[in-house]
C-alpha cells in the first residue's frame, strides 16, 4: 500500500466517528467532572520553581546550549568552578536540597538578540533582590550577555 | 513523539502517563506497556523490546505497527536501558526512528532526566515533571512525596501538577500546565507494582 494512502488509513482511524462513539461507551472511559483536569498555558502559573529548576536546567545542560567557561556562584556568597560541575551537583537529590535551602528561582525575561524569552534566574531566600540582580546571576552563571 | 515523564518518587509520574495511554486508547491508538493498566493493552517485557528493535522492514510485527497507531507507555524505562550495552543502543534508535517516521507515541518515566539514555534526551520532543498538590480555598499547594499510599481523605484531595515542555528552536519551551485529580485514574493502574531489572530474568 503506498505510502500516502497508510497515513490517509491511519487518520481515518483516528477520526472514525464510528470508533470514537464506542470508545465513549465503554468502560475505559474515565467519567470526569468539572475540575478533575485543569490546564492552563499561561507560563507564570507555574508555582514551583522547584520543578521548573529541574525540566528546565537539567536540559539546558544536557542539549549543552551553556558554554563551559563561565564561572558560577557558589550557594553561599560566590559560585566558584565550572557551570557543568555546578549543574552535575545541582541536578542530584541531596545537593539540589541544600542548594535550595539559599538559593530560589525566579523566572525572568532576557533579551537574547532581540528576542525575549523566560528563562530561571537565581535569587537568594529572604534576601531583598531585585529581578535585576536575579538576571545578573543568571547572566553569570549561563555566560549570557 | 518521544514524551519524558520524570518527578521524584511518588510524584504521580505513572498515573500521569497512564491517564495519557488511557486517551490515546480512547483515541483508537493499541497500546503497549511493561506495566499493568486497567484497560485493553499488550504487556511486554525487555527481550520483547529488544527483538521489535531488530526486526527488519519485512516483518510481520514491523507491518502491523505501520498500519495502526500505536502508543507505548514504560514505566521507569531506565532500568531496562543501559547506554554502555550495544543491545540496549538499538532501543533508542529504533524508538527513535519509530516516533520520527510513523505516529507512534513512547511515553518513559524516570525520576531524574539523566537516568534516560542520552539518545532519548537529546530527541525527545516533550518533557513533563511531575509533583504532587492538593487544593485547598482554590489554591494548590505541593506537598511531600514521602508517602507512596494514602489513605481515602488524603487521596480525595490529592492532584498530580503536571509542567510540560516541549522542545523548540532554542531548547527546552514551556508548553501547558495540567492539574489532574489522582482519584480519578488511580483504579488505571496497579500502583504497587514494581518494574525489574531485566537481570532477574522475570522481564
Amino acid at each position: 500500500m503506498p505510502k500516502e494512502e497508510k497515513k490517509q488509513k491511519k487518520k481515518k482511524q483516528e477520526l472514525n466517528p464510528v470508533i470514537q462513539d464506542f470508545r465513549n461507551l465503554n468502560p475505559y472511559k474515565v467519567n470526569l467532572e468539572e475540575g478533575d483536569i485543569e490546564k492552563e498555558t499561561d507560563s507564570s502559573s507555574i508555582e514551583d520553581s522547584d520543578t521548573y529548576f529541574r525540566a528546565v536546567l537539567g536540559e539546558l545542560f544536557s542539549k549543552k546550549n551553556i558554554s563551559s567557561k563561565t564561572e558560577y556562584v557558589n550557594q553561599k556568597e560566590n559560585f566558584v568552578g565550572s557551570k557543568i560541575d555546578f549543574l552535575s551537583d545541582y541536578l542530584g537529590l541531596p545537593e539540589y536540597h541544600t542548594f535550595l535551602e539559599h538559593w530560589e528561582f525566579k523566572r525572568v525575561s532576557l533579551n537574547r538578540g532581540g528576542r525575549q524569552e523566560i528563562v530561571m534566574g537565581l535569587e537568594k531566600r529572604n534576601e531583598d533582590i531585585q529581578t535585576v540582580q536575579a538576571k545578573e546571576n543568571l547572566k553569570k552563571i549561563f555566560g549570557i550577555n | 513523539m518521544l514524551h519524558s515523564i520524570v518527578g521524584s518518587m511518588n510524584s504521580g509520574k505513572t498515573l500521569y502517563m497512564t491517564r495519557l495511554l488511557n486517551e490515546d486508547f480512547l483515541k483508537g491508538r493499541i497500546i503497549i506497556t511493561n506495566y499493568f493498566v486497567n484497560f485493553p493493552h499488550m504487556k511486554i517485557n525487555r527481550d520483547f523490546l529488544l527483538k521489535l528493535s531488530s526486526l527488519g522492514n519485512d516483518d510481520y510485527i514491523t507491518k502491523l505497527f505501520e498500519n495502526n497507531l500505536i502508543s507505548i507507555g514504560l514505566d521507569e524505562l531506565w532500568i531496562w536501558l543501559d547506554s554502555r550495552r550495544s543491545q540496549e543502543n538499538t532501543i533508542a534508535t529504533w524508538f527513535f526512528n519509530q516516533t520520527s517516521k510513523s505516529d507512534m507515541n513512547i511515553y518513559f518515566t524516570a525520576q531524574n532526566n539523566k537516568q534516560n539514555d542520552s539518545r532519548l534526551r537529546n530527541n525527545m520532543h516533550k518533557l513533563t515533571s511531575c509533583t504532587r498538590a492538593v487544593k485547598e480555598n482554590g489554591k494548590y499547594n505541593e506537598i511531600s512525596n514521602e508517602t507512596r499510599f494514602l489513605n481515602q481523605e488524603q487521596l480525595d484531595l490529592l492532584y498530580i501538577v503536571a509542567v510540560t515542555y516541549k522542545m523548540g528552536i532554542f531548547g527546552l519551551e514551556y508548553d501547558y500546565t495540567e492539574r489532574v485529580r489522582a482519584k480519578k485514574f488511580i483504579n488505571l493502574y496497579n500502583t504497587k507494582e514494581v518494574i525489574k531489572r531485566y537481570k532477574d530474568g522475570t522481564n
